[in-house]
């Protein structure tokens, strides 16, 4: 070891306080940590910021790849993922507001709009590149083959404590949640498999990812949440372009929302300008070709949602699926007893 | 739910680790207020001796946390959350100031270019944070990150020595040297005067 790798060594030891040391280099390393410690962000900063960040919290609600800030200027506001960060992150929801009271199917035919029109077809995107996170690779659960069958997959499992069991699924073992049942469809389309599956059992949430040929997938959640937790919450509502069509349809008794369409960049966004945990304003028109079908509906006391990713299926017109499809696949979902 | 965010979070997730806080805050907000009342003095004191600046530093946090809330399903556990916090802020520190370079006037970047006061006039002065801040701007740049980490941010040299791919004595030796040079470029005396 070098006398400099001593020196450097020695000197951490002394920043973790087992050695003392004497001299400039320590005295002045004292002063350092002793600035460090007196380098407060003002009281009323931390409030501040914090408010700011709940009310944005309050206006995201997310897609896979695509979180949306709604608010009904005429200049909206989304983010969305750098591409290719993998099933995991578009997996993941963004949702709010949580408040688990028993709710209706007939409150829900009558009063739920599943979707918040824009003023135009005019929007912002905000493009976010997570920053790498070194050793990750090692921490990432192994992928697993899809499979036909919600049997074969074992999938990620939220304790309450947020703790991962690693468990197989077990869809009646949410004994934890007994006010919470999971619905699962009796035939997935042909083509697709399904790939993953996470439960969360502090804010009771199914999501499962069926995956079809190599690049596309769509995703159905289910969500415990009340009525009026719903209504108070914007949110829950996805926003759509103001020429956007939104179709009613009946899926499980109960009038439920479609909507194809997506915010697409009017020019290419270059990636390479923005460093990691970087972010970019991106101007976005509403297209109502873009390949982004998105279904909603409310039934006993859950939020459904089965949406596409953000990948458009002209390279795979095999694993098409349209409004017919996704109705159809909703209406054969059953509660697993 | 409203006061989640300014007040402090439920006492309960305020005892839970960072990656549990971390797996929920997707789902949960009152899970990310959580970490950013642990972690935000951290962030804000390792971006004000990066920038010096304290109105820079209160916007570049901001622009952390919000960056942070709206990637954290990006974040995978395995690492330290503070670590991953780090590595948004350094992106945001350098776009900050890439976008205020072109608004920066004459004066400004006559500053930039001469940071440090000359040594006779702060010798033996209070050290001041936005002087550090300048000086380690002038510092080998993985020297002045290296400290930046280990004294403002209070990472430890392992999980410095992961977020800057370097080996931990690696990493003891840039924070030995980084602090050696940024007391002599602020004028402190030195150990062999």
């Amino acid at each position: 070891m070098t006398n400099e790798q001593q020196n450097a060594d020695q000197f951490e030891a002394f920043l973790l306080g087992e050695v003392s040391l004497v001299g400039d280099d320590a005295r002045f390393a004292r002063q350092l940590i002793e600035l460090s410690q007196q380098t407060h962000p003002a009281e009323l900063f931390i409030a501040e910021l914090g408010t700011q960040l709940m009310a944005e919290s309050q206006g995201v609600s997310s897609q896979p790849n695509h979180n949306h800030n709604h608010n009904n200027n005429h200049n909206h506001h989304h983010t969305y993922l750098r591409r290719g960060l993998g099933a995991a992150a578009a997996l993941t929801l963004v949702m709010f507001g949580f408040l688990i009271t028993p709710a209706g199917r007939g409150l829900a035919q009558a009063a739920w709009d599943f979707f918040t029109r824009s003023e135009s077809d005019e929007g912002v995107i905000t493009v976010f590149v997570p920053p790498e996170n070194p050793g990750s690779a090692a921490a990432a659960p192994t992928p697993q083959p899809p499979v036909d069958t919600l049997d074969e997959v074992r999938p990620v499992v939220y304790a309450q404590d947020g703790a991962t069991i690693p468990a197989a699924f077990e869809p009646t073992n949410t004994s934890e949640r007994p006010d919470y049942a999971v619905y699962l469809p009796k035939a997935v389309p042909q083509g697709y498999q399904v790939d993953r599956v996470e439960f969360h059992m502090l804010n009771p949430m199914t999501v499962v990812e069926y995956v079809c040929g190599s690049n596309t997938a769509f995703f159905l959640t289910q969500l415990a949440i009340g009525v009026q937790a719903y209504l108070d919450d914007p949110a829950y509502r996805r926003e759509v372009g103001a020429s956007a069509d939104v179709v009613e349809v009946d899926v499980m008794g109960v009038i439920g929302q479609y909507v194809r369409g997506d915010w697409v960049p009017v020019e290419p966004v270059n990636e390479e300008d923005i460093p990691e945990g970087g972010t970019l304003d991106v101007e976005t028109v509403w297209n109502n070709d873009a390949d982004y079908h998105h279904l909603s509906w409310y039934a006993d006391g859950m939020l459904f949602r089965i949406y596409t990713s953000h990948v458009s299926t002209v390279e795979e017109p095999e694993c098409e699926l349209g409004m017919a499809d996704f109705v159809a696949f909703a209406n054969q979902l059953t509660p697993i007893e | 739910m409203n006061q989640v965010f300014a007040g402090q979070p439920p006492e309960h997730l305020a005892e839970l680790a960072d990656d549990v806080l971390a797996r929920q805050a997707a789902a949960y907000r009152e899970a990310f207020a959580a970490l950013y009342h642990r972690h935000i003095r951290s962030v804000y004191r390792y971006i004000l001796a990066r920038s010096g600046h304290v109105p820079d530093a209160q916007d570049i946090t901001a622009a952390t946390f919000t960056a942070a809330f709206k990637g954290i399903e990006t974040y995978r556990g395995g690492d330290k959350f503070l670590a991953w916090l780090l590595g948004i802020a350094r992106g945001q520190i350098a776009m900050h100031y890439r976008r205020k370079k072109n608004t920066l006037s004459l004066d400004a970047v006559e500053h930039i270019a001469h940071p440090a006061a000359p040594p006779e006039s702060i010798v033996e002065e209070r050290l001041r944070i936005e002087a550090v801040a300048e000086a380690l701007k002038t510092l080998n740049p993985d020297r002045a990150e290296a400290v930046a980490l280990r004294l403002f941010a209070g990472l430890e040299t392992n999980e410095i020595a992961l977020a800057m791919g370097r080996s931990e004595g690696a990493v003891r030796v840039l924070v030995h040297r980084g602090v050696q040079d940024l007391r002599k470029q602020l004028g402190r005396k030195s150990d062999h005067d």
